[in-house]
């Protein structure tokens, strides 16, 4: 009987141990990184990011001189804009969601479909791209050199004041590089401050790893696997399905998994900007999406009371370390 | 030595041969005639390394430990692309390396899982 005790007894400490074990690897699954990664081809310098800021502000980088990047990766909307369809897709037949820009230097595959492989390579997509910015490189190049004042801005980030449009793109790379969000309310948590988020955010992050299943997907500080998805919309929106072999039926209507940190209070969210509020978000996963064969096979029904929606979102909620200090720069003079 | 002691000789020989022919197979290496089996393991966001120098004609069994569904292709030296379908968590698929060259092994659903596989003659 003594033994019996025993083995019990063993067998609860280690049960105790494996669940402390498992809840701090957990925690450490979604530790922050301590430094911003940046190619070697084009590293970080506070020279090249001013450019790219001031670039990315100005919106004599498009056609009619009337949309910069910032118009749509907005400051005041978490470097998104807030509206369903971006400014420029209303005619447009699949219009997307104008996703973050905060926290891509650790993307490898951008925009919803994965299209560009690197943040050099998006930048100059939005400049070239019709409904957007509608201009064309070269004669950005020659507008830009027409600008005095971004001589001394081109000289100081590569050593001479030549403007190309490899130069252009690598500091509008740059400048993106550096936004990276505050340290939020669930930072200081994982880093083991045990009051930094409530009870219920604490319960909402046990459901986000566990029965919401939604790690599954939504992994690493970033709140994102970096790859792609049908998570069972009710849209026509073929995704990376697009671009990839037709017989390679998973990537049908699939679209790279957004970063959940920083959410704006009222959305848009999901690639489409169907849904406006977290709840209803919470609810579409609940159902597991419109079946066909293209379904992530991670989406799978569950259902969670009113409670553990509210608890979900009160973790969420935890992810947002407030907007940024960035302010508009000082455009250059003619 | 006695009818019934050499039997039970030849049967400790058989028993021998056939556990060495198990263990070879299981680390893939077999007899000529045999095919050759490398397992490969598959983690969320990666191929885990491997020790084994892959030739023609050996086939890779590689198992999916993540929690997750991988959708694994293939490309070929001369560019081709060989699609493996969807493997769920737990699932061993197989691939058989048709000749010697440079191959790159992929996921279409988490484009970070890539690793590059030299195959010998």
């Amino acid at each position: 009987m003594k033994i019996r005790s025993l083995v019990m007894l063993a067998c609860t400490v280690l049960s105790v141990h494996a669940s402390l074990a498992d809840d701090k690897i957990k925690r450490s699954d979604y530790h922050r990184p301590e430094a911003i990664p940046a190619p070697a081809s084009n590293p970080l310098t506070t020279e090249k990011t001013t450019l790219g800021k001031t670039l990315f502000f100005d919106a004599r980088l498009s056609r009619d001189k009337g949309m910069s990047c910032a118009t749509c990766h907005s400051p005041d909307h978490r470097w998104s804009d807030g509206r369903v369809v971006p400014l420029g897709s209303e005619e447009l037949e699949q219009p997307r969601r104008t996703p973050t820009v905060m926290n891509s230097a650790w993307l490898t595959a951008l925009m919803w479909d994965g299209r560009a492989n690197s943040l050099e390579a998006q930048a100059v997509l939005p400049i070239t791209t019709p409904h957007e910015m509608n201009y064309n490189m070269k004669q950005l190049v020659e507008r830009l050199g027409e600008i005095k004042g971004y001589q001394p801005l081109f000289e100081a980030a590569y050593g001479d004041a030549e403007i190309n449009t490899q130069r252009i793109a690598m500091a509008l790379a740059t400048f993106q590089r550096t936004l990276v969000s505050n340290i939020s309310s669930f930072d200081r948590w994982v880093e083991g401050d045990e009051q930094a988020i409530s009870t219920s955010a604490q319960r909402g992050f046990e459901l986000f790893n566990g029965k919401a299943q939604c790690a599954a997907c939504h992994k690493s500080w970033r709140f994102t696997d970096d790859s792609f998805h049908d998570i069972g919309l009710d849209s026509p929106d073929l995704g990376r399905g697009k671009a990839i072999p037709v017989e390679v039926t998973i990537m049908q209507h699939a679209f790279k998994t957004p970063t959940l940190r920083d959410l704006p209070e009222n959305g848009p969210y999901m690639h489409d900007g169907s849904m406006t509020d977290l709840e209803a978000v919470i609810k579409h996963y609940e159902d597991g999406g419109i079946e066909r064969p293209s379904l992530s096979k991670e989406m799978k029904p569950f259902e969670l009371t009113e409670q553990q929606r509210a608890d979900l979102i009160a973790f969420l909620k935890t992810l947002d370390g407030g907007p940024l200090a960035v302010e508009p720069p000082a455009l250059p003079k003619e | 030595m006695s009818s019934e002691h050499k039997r039970w000789l030849m049967g400790l020989a058989l028993i021998i041969t056939t556990l060495l022919s198990m263990s070879a197979s299981a680390a893939g290496q077999v007899s000529d005639s045999a095919p050759v089996v490398h397992n490969m393991s598959l983690t969320h966001h990666d191929f885990e390394d491997w020790s084994f120098t892959p030739s023609a004609n050996d086939t890779l069994a590689i198992t999916n430990k993540s929690d997750v569904a991988h959708s694994i292709y293939i490309t070929y030296p001369d560019g081709t692309v060989v699609n493996l379908d969807v493997q769920l968590p737990g699932e061993t698929f197989t691939w058989t390396i048709p000749e010697a060259g440079d191959y790159v092994l992929q996921c279409w659903i988490h484009p970070v899982i890539r690793s590059e596989m030299t195959v010998s003659p």
